[in-house]
């Protein structure tokens, strides 16, 4: 059964005192083992990792009186031991968990909290004793359990048990959805080691497998588990899961509303239903459902949608237009495919000029379905067709042109079916819409400063200024300015902490509101994707050092609506950055200003980096832009990075983060501050701002510019384009520090009247590069004054 | 009774005679005459119309009389017998032509129709003249940029092209209406000018002349496309007889409209490459010692074939075999006792058990197994072994791995996860021998997203219907058509419309791509979609070699048509083909070889073997081991490679008929893994659990040296011939030096190592690594050897260990054999 998330509670710990060497880098946890905590026991987990020495407390994705640590060690190897306390009523599933250290957060890892014993893998245990690796030396396992290993390369671990004639055990490892990329594969042998059935890969769980199986004879098997291409490393861990527990991947309906009670179905468990109760105020999107069955030794958790929108279960037959079932606005439609033929109708009635959002969810319902949405007007013809959106299912929406029905045709593009095959449609009104997303999903900020809290806006139909509101957090949390103004997209805020918070972890909501007439109009949680694992390949698609995992998409609800915030004690410095944007000529070099303020005695140095961007190395090329920026030990203002782009240099727009470093002692403190950049070509050709009239049969001097950025100043050479009518010199000169010249234009007696860009196409030697930039020379060709006209003007 | 009608009983006697001794060797005299074609039809005053009188034998062979044969014209104003033996029609009317031979006669109807002007038809007969006379073959005009300047359509395939060319290019200056016979055309090809590729037709050939009228006649084209709808070629292959190693063939030809034409002089015969027989421009094949053989006919772009046997009798020959154990044997031995060919004697328990396990495990069998069953003295220790075998996972493997090296599965084309998927799939099908036909319907109708439907790696390899069907063809049927993508196949009747409506199945097969982002694609069917042969915009029945699998409009996914066309009793090419897979990899040669090469000019050595081996696939579920247990039981499969085995001078050559072992070198998984059983030692696989062997390998490019030494596929080609199996220096040097097997040989924990620890006598050491190596003890000689080596040698461990890695590198064990 679901509990609700409550807000979070504070955590105030003092700081432990470490002497071993410290770097710049950030704790990350590689590893946690067990993955897996019962819940209602406290389970001793260790943290793997690095950077991991100054440990301070835990930070998890679940309200503090739901887990929360009762004692931590650390064994200065860097090795971190938890004993974690889970109460008896933590909902099932998988969830965050960061290391609060002296210097901040960790990355994320994830752990689930299941209700079997949990056994280890001796192997993992204690490698030079114990090898479960071949049949011979399978461990034996006394199920109901929770078995925690781990794979390693080429390893394939072994386990046996002993089963009774017909006997139904269920299976399923919690591997992939750990965050790491393990795929596991579970293979039973009978006593002889022979086959007896394999499993791989079960829709909705990633490259998890949830199945069960009846043994037609008693006595002992063998289980094994392996990753599926054999690789593997010892960071990599697994929860295989074996007892009796429902099998169930998908629940119909899959989407419940807050305050009512609702009856769920389970194709894959037959004669199978639970119901499910969420209070009113319920704030998520998505929550475990917990399903056990009379008899079974665990349950299993479902994902369930969370939203307003009422419950209608599709009815059978509507295979076709006429049969299509009646559908209204605001609804949550659940049906399935349930053979290879079967297409579902609905018929939905609108006014004329009614725009209305349509969304059909099946693999985050655990769903094998993949759903083209077609959308009929009533005289038969396609309004709309739509199947994947990005990595999600068909998401559209539509404007009736007229009044009519409309229908919404739904068939399952490979043409699979089964009871299993199901599928929720949202069908809803236009609405205003605002979705915030942040960059980042932890944040660490000293007490008495700030740091940058960057939240991007996506809006729809959302016109104005959206202000915004830390939720979850005590008094002293607080935004130097909660609004974002109706332009902007990307925003940075600033998160101060104010004296009298206390030190320690805190999960923050962040919510982005448009209010109307002091009415709520639309409204979102920022939503972070934080970073699990790495792989250090160095291809990392904006640059990293490391990759994201294939599947890190896919991170539990819980985790990607709240914001971990380490707040720390104060510290002896602060910064600001006097130029909030920089513009830098390619091939040349920009500065920036700030000041750095030191308490009273600070002794040690400030050492600063700028991020991002092209200041990033990009797929193992070297940074393009490269900063050079003073370490600092005194309060010193009007100070001046140096930012220079060398070959390559992409011309483009981001923003920059400065991070100033210091330590005190043991702790690293890391303060940052953000700069838009702004990289162009060093010159910019033009005329001038407006068009220039120039008369038919005349001729005119017009002056063209070189527009350059400081520090260039060298010779910009101009190639003139194709004009009609108009007599121009080919090439010109804009010699060195002379921002422009005039040329000669002569317009031909039969030159065609009207507004002309002549294209300027500029070459300069910008430091040793050869620059392109092109512009225009915007004129207006005009007919000569009449005839009379210039008799009168004689007069 | 007049003589016709007793002459008409005759040959129903000759029928009877057939039926009734077809198993003995009643030669020496015929026993009846055939004039072919049953009817002559001929024009007056037009070419001479082609017979042919062939002399019956109670055997049923025949021989070509022809020439030796005397001819009367009942009605000889008529027509008449010309010197070359041909029907010269004279005046229109009816007739019989009566052939007799000693006291032999028969006779045929001849009808001589209306003296109507000769006007040929230019796609049937102008631009076969010019195929004819080897003008549009692809080293000529037929080449896709021509010769020259002149471009006719490679073996005439396209006739509008070629009328095109011949009549509207150059302003016509090719054809000479007023004076036909100076015809550029004409000219040329009777090399009355300069013509570099030399004279190609004279004066008299009937190719001449045809082109000559046809220029006299106005040059027309066809009114209507005029096709072959079936031929009648006389005779039809069979056995000649022993006194007649030659025998002429005409060839007619039955058009779509219903007209039949006297198409020998036309035609193009051949025999193919290292045939056993030769046939020359007028279609007379002769044989030059007891053999079989294909004749491939060629007129225009199309081809077909029959097939002639010639047997030299030697009358002193006694054909002895092995007890026929199954009809495996009795397919076998019947072929060899036709072709008067011995086969060898059984092989003793050490080479079968040692044979045995290598084809169906891919690897020997170690020590205690190769022991036991050579001191065993159960009279049923073949059959039990063969049937544990195939219920060992090894067999699995191993088969599956033959099905993978094929199916181009690798890192590029499905990816890592893939590749291991769909590899664990292939096993799986072996392991429960699924019904194979099933299978091939699975992955032909395979959709859905690659992570969990593996067989729809398929479609992610071939991923277009061109490639579908080229695979599917391939893998399935054993027939490469890559060749008629771009035009009928030149030397097979394999058209560019087989080709294109086989690729109709497909049509409608689509890859959506990633669904998660990672390295998974989602196979699906479209609602629409169709193949049009190049040139023409109306779409293309979905067909499978002239068999309509279902019509371009139908709504539902065509590949489901082609599936059902697998199963169905008349498809000759699914279960074909897939035994001759099978008796490839247990026989070392296919019954059909290459094993992918179904075609008319490259037919099986033993049709006979090849249906029964079909149909026992057939009646067995389509499933593998029934066949595969039929063949290794067999005394065929057990025959021993005796270096004694001579042949009649009078025998065909034996090298396709299993009269012996095909002696070959090991794979490179067969070796490595072999050397791994025999010294107890696993190898190491980079990125495989410890312990798996060779033959488990999900992938083909896997970074070990030895295997890329001998040549382990990367699966990039759906053909097994990417296994060189010619040996080279480096292998050589890799089974002399390579540390990773002198480490094996030299590890304490070895067999020979803990032999050596529990202090065994050299005796039975020698004796031990015999049997754990070759599968058999060592002889007398053999062990004296080895003793007087070990007392010889300095260090007795080192001297046993040389004499593992001796054995090693013996022929003995790195061939099957």
């Amino acid at each position: 059964m679901l509990r609700r998330m409550t807000k979070c509670t504070v955590v105030i710990l003092c700081l432990i005192a470490s002497t071993a060497e410290r770097t710049e880098a950030q704790a990350f946890i590689e590893h946690i083992h067990p993955g897996v905590v019962k819940r209602g026991v406290t389970t001793r987990i260790q943290l793997v990792g690095s950077e991991l020495l100054t440990p301070v407390d835990i930070w998890t994705s679940l309200p503090t009186d739901v887990v929360h640590q009762v004692g931590m060690e650390a064994d200065g190897q860097g090795n971190i031991f938890i004993d974690l306390e889970v109460s008896e009523n933590a909902p099932l599933g998988l969830y965050g968990m960061r290391l609060a250290t002296g210097d901040g957060l960790s990355n994320v890892h994830l752990f689930s909290i299941d209700d079997l014993e949990t056994v280890f893998e001796e192997e993992y245990a204690s490698p030079k004793e114990h090898n479960n690796g071949k049949l011979q030396l399978a461990q034996p396992i006394a199920y109901p359990a929770t078995v925690a290993g781990a794979i390693k390369p080429t390893d394939v671990d072994y386990y046996s048990i002993e089963v009774t004639k017909g006997e139904t055990l269920s299976l399923e490892v919690v591997g992939n959805r750990l965050g790491k990329a393990l795929d596991p594969v579970v293979t039973i042998l009978d006593e002889q080691g022979k086959f007896v059935v394999s499993r791989d890969n079960d829709v909705g769980l990633l490259f998890d497998l949830r199945f069960e199986h009846t043994f037609e004879k008693a006595g002992k098997y063998f289980l094994r588990l392996h990753d599926s291409r054999y690789v593997g490393s010892q960071y990599w861990g697994y929860s295989f899961r074996i007892g009796k527990f429902p099998i169930a991947r998908v629940a119909i309906p899959s989407a419940v509303q807050p305050g009512a009670s609702t009856k769920l179905g389970f194709p894959q468990v037959a004669n199978s239903q639970a119901e499910l109760a969420l209070p009113a105020d319920c704030d998520r999107n998505t929550v475990f459902f917990d399903f056990k069955r009379e008899g079974d030794d665990a349950s299993t958790w479902l994902p369930i949608s969370v939203n307003h929108n009422k419950n209608q279960l599709e009815t059978e037959p509507n295979d076709k237009q006429e049969s299509a079932v009646v559908v209204t606005l605001e609804t949550n439609v659940h049906g399935s495919f349930k053979d290879e033929q079967d297409w579902d109708w609905y018929a939905l009635e609108l006014q004329k000029g009614i725009t209305v959002d349509l969304k059909v969810e099946t693999r985050n319902i655990g769903s094998p379905a993949d759903v083209e949405l077609t959308i009929y007007d009533s005289k038969g013809g396609v309004v709309k067709r739509v199947d994947d959106v990005g990595f999600e299912d068909a998401i559209t929406s539509f404007t009736s042109p007229e009044e009519g029905t409309y229908y919404f045709k739904l068939r399952e593009v490979v043409q699979h079916g089964g009871e299993a095959f199901a599928y929720r449609l949202e069908i809803n009104a236009l609405k205003t819409a605002i979705k915030a997303t942040s960059g980042i999903g932890r944040i660490a900020v000293p007490i008495d400063t700030w740091q940058p809290l960057p939240i991007d806006i996506d809006r729809s139909r959302v016109a104005g200024d959206l202000t915004v509101q830390l939720l979850g957090v005590p008094e002293g949390f607080r935004l130097e300015s909660n609004v974002i103004p109706a332009a902007v997209t990307k925003w940075v805020g600033r998160l101060y902490i104010d004296e009298g918070v206390n030190t320690g972890v805190y999960a923050m909501h962040v919510n982005v509101q448009q209010v109307v007439d002091g009415e709520v109009k639309a409204e979102s949680y920022a939503q972070t994707q934080p970073l699990v694992d790495r792989i250090p390949t160095g291809r990392g698609p904006h640059g990293e050092p490391f990759e994201l995992r294939e599947d890190q998409r896919r991170l539990p609800a819980s985790l990607k609506d709240q914001i971990a915030v380490l707040v720390t004690p104060p510290i002896p410095f602060d910064f600001e950055i006097n130029t909030p944007d920089v513009l830098l000529a390619r091939y040349q070099h920009a500065q920036f200003k700030f000041d750095v303020m030191f308490d009273d005695g600070f002794q040690q140095p400030v050492t600063f980096k700028a991020r991002g961007g092209e200041l990033e190395q990009d797929r193992l090329r070297a940074p393009r832009v490269l900063a050079e920026i003073p370490e600092v030990t005194q309060s010193v203002t009007d100070l001046v990075g140096t930012l220079t782009s060398g070959v390559g240099t992409n011309l483009l727009s981001h923003r920059v983060t400065l991070t100033g470093t210091t330590t005190i002692g043991d702790r690293v403190i890391n303060l940052t501050r953000t700069f838009e950049l702004k990289i162009d070509a060093a010159f910019k050709p033009s005329g001038m701002q407006d068009p220039v009239d120039i008369t038919i049969g005349k001729e005119m001097m017009l002056e063209v510019f070189a527009n350059r950025i400081d520090p260039f100043i060298g010779e910009v050479k101009l190639t003139t384009g194709d004009a009609n009518g108009i007599t121009l010199p080919k090439d010109v000169v804009i010699p060195e520090g002379i921002p422009s010249v005039k040329i000669k234009a002569i317009v031909a007696e039969d030159a065609p009247a009207g507004a002309q860009n002549i294209a300027l196409i500029g070459n300069a030697t910008v430091d040793k590069y050869s620059e392109a930039s092109n512009g225009y020379l915007k004129v207006t060709v005009v007919e000569p004054p009449a005839e009379d006209d210039a008799e009168e003007g004689k007069e | 009774m007049n003589l016709l009608t007793s002459l008409k009983h005759c040959g129903m006697l000759f029928a009877i005679l057939v039926v009734a001794s077809s198993a003995i060797y009643a030669d020496d005299a015929p026993v009846a005459l055939r004039i072919q074609p049953g009817t002559i039809e001929v024009a007056p005053n037009r070419y001479p119309s082609r017979f042919i009188v062939s002399a019956l034998y109670a055997d049923g062979s025949i021989a070509d009389v022809t020439d030796t044969a005397e001819f009367k014209v009942l009605n000889t104003e008529l027509g008449e017998v010309d010197s070359s033996h041909r029907f010269i029609g004279r005046r229109a009317g009816a007739t019989q032509l009566v052939a007799t031979l000693g006291d032999l006669s028969t006779y045929v109807d001849v009808q001589i129709g209306d003296d109507k002007p000769w006007d040929p038809d230019f796609g049937t007969s102008v631009v076969a003249s010019l195929t004819r006379a080897g003008c549009s073959q692809g080293a000529c005009h037929g080449s896709p940029k021509g010769k020259n300047g002149f471009r006719l359509s490679l073996r005439g395939f396209d006739a509008r092209l070629d009328y095109s060319t011949l009549v509207q290019e150059e302003y016509g200056r090719r054809l000479n209406r007023v004076a036909p016979e100076n015809s550029l055309i004409l000219e040329k090809a009777s090399a009355k000018i300069a013509h570099q590729g030399g004279k190609r037709l004279s004066e008299n050939d009937y190719a001449y002349q045809l082109l000559k009228q046809w220029v006299t006649m106005g040059h027309k084209d066809s009114d209507s496309i005029r096709t072959v709808v079936d031929y009648e070629i006389y005779p039809n292959g069979g056995r000649l007889h022993k006194s007649s190693p030659t025998h002429r063939m005409v060839v007619f030809a039955r058009f779509n409209d219903g007209t039949v034409q006297d198409v020998t002089d036309l035609c193009v015969f051949a025999t193919g490459d290292n045939a056993p027989a030769d046939v020359s421009k007028d279609g007379t094949v002769q044989f030059h010692n007891t053999a079989e053989s294909p004749v491939l006919i060629h007129y225009k772009d199309q081809v077909t074939s029959v097939r002639f046997t010639y047997i030299d009798r030697d009358d002193e020959f006694k054909y002895e075999a092995p007890n026929a154990r199954n009809f495996v044997d009795e397919q076998v031995f019947a072929k060899q006792a036709e072709l008067q060919l011995k086969p060898g004697q059984i092989a003793d328990d050490s080479v079968f058990l040692r044979r045995v396990y290598l084809d169906l495990t891919g690897g020997i069998p170690d020590f205690e197994t190769a022991k036991a069953f050579v001191e065993s003295d159960d009279p049923m220790k073949r059959e039990k072994l063969i049937d544990s075998l195939l219920e060992s996972t090894e067999y699995a493997s191993f088969w599956a791995l033959k099905w993978a090296d094929i199916m181009r599965a690798n890192r590029e084309t499905v990816s890592t996860r893939g590749v291991h998927n769909f590899h664990r799939y292939l096993i799986r099908i072996f392991d429960e021998d699924r019904a194979f036909v099933k299978v091939a319907q699975e992955i032909v109708t395979s959709k859905g997203n690659t992570i969990n439907y593996p067989e729809a790696n398929f479609f992610r390899i071939a991923r277009n219907p061109t490639d579908a069907a080229e695979a599917f063809s391939q893998l399935f049927l054993g027939v490469r058509i890559q060749c008629a993508k771009c035009h009928n196949h030149p030397y097979e009747a394999i058209t560019q419309k087989d080709y294109y409506a086989l690729s109709a199945n497909f049509s409608r097969m689509g890859i959506k791509g990633t669904r998660f982002g990672i390295d998974d694609e989602i196979v699906l069917v479209n609602d629409s979609g169709d193949v049009k042969m190049p040139g023409n915009d109306e779409p293309l029945d979905p067909m499978a070699f002239g068999v309509v699998t279902s019509t371009h409009d139908a709504v539902s996914d065509h590949r489901a048509g082609l599936a059902e066309w697998i199963a169905d009793p008349e498809n000759k090419y699914f279960a074909r083909s897939t035994v001759n897979r099978i008796w490839f990899h247990l026989m070392g040669q296919g019954i059909v070889e290459p094993v992918d090469d179904f075609r008319d000019s490259n037919p099986p050595s033993n049709a006979g073997l090849l249906d029964a081996l079909a149909n026992e696939f057939i009646e067995s579920g389509y499933r593998f081991k029934p066949v595969i247990r039929a063949i290794a039981n067999s005394s065929s499969y057990q025959l021993r490679g005796d270096k004694e085995l001579r042949q009649s001078t009078a025998a065909a050559e034996p090298a396709r008929y299993f009269v012996a072992p095909v002696i070959r070198l090991l794979s490179a998984e067969q070796i490595i893994d072999s050397i791994s059983i025999a010294t107890d030692i696993p190898e190491v696989f980079e990125g495989y659990p410890e312990g798996t062997r060779a033959i488990e390998l999900a992938e083909g490019d896997v970074p070990h040296q030895f295997l890329k030494a001998f040549t382990r596929p990367i699966r990039d080609v759906a053909c097994d011939c990417a296994r060189d199996t010619e040996p080279t220096l480096n292998q050589v040097l890799h089974l002399v030096n390579n540390p990773d097997i002198l480490d094996k040989i030299e590890s304490e924990e070895s067999r020979l190592g803990r032999w050596i620890t529990a202090e065994l006598d050299d005796t039975v050491i020698v004796e031990n690594l015999y049997l754990g190596t070759l599968s058999r003890k060592p002889t007398s000689s053999e062990l004296g050897v080895a003793q007087a080596y070990i007392e010889k040698a300095g260090n007795r461990v080192e001297a046993l260990q040389d004499l593992q890695h001796a054995l090693l590198n013996s022929n003995e064990f790195l061939l099957r054999h």
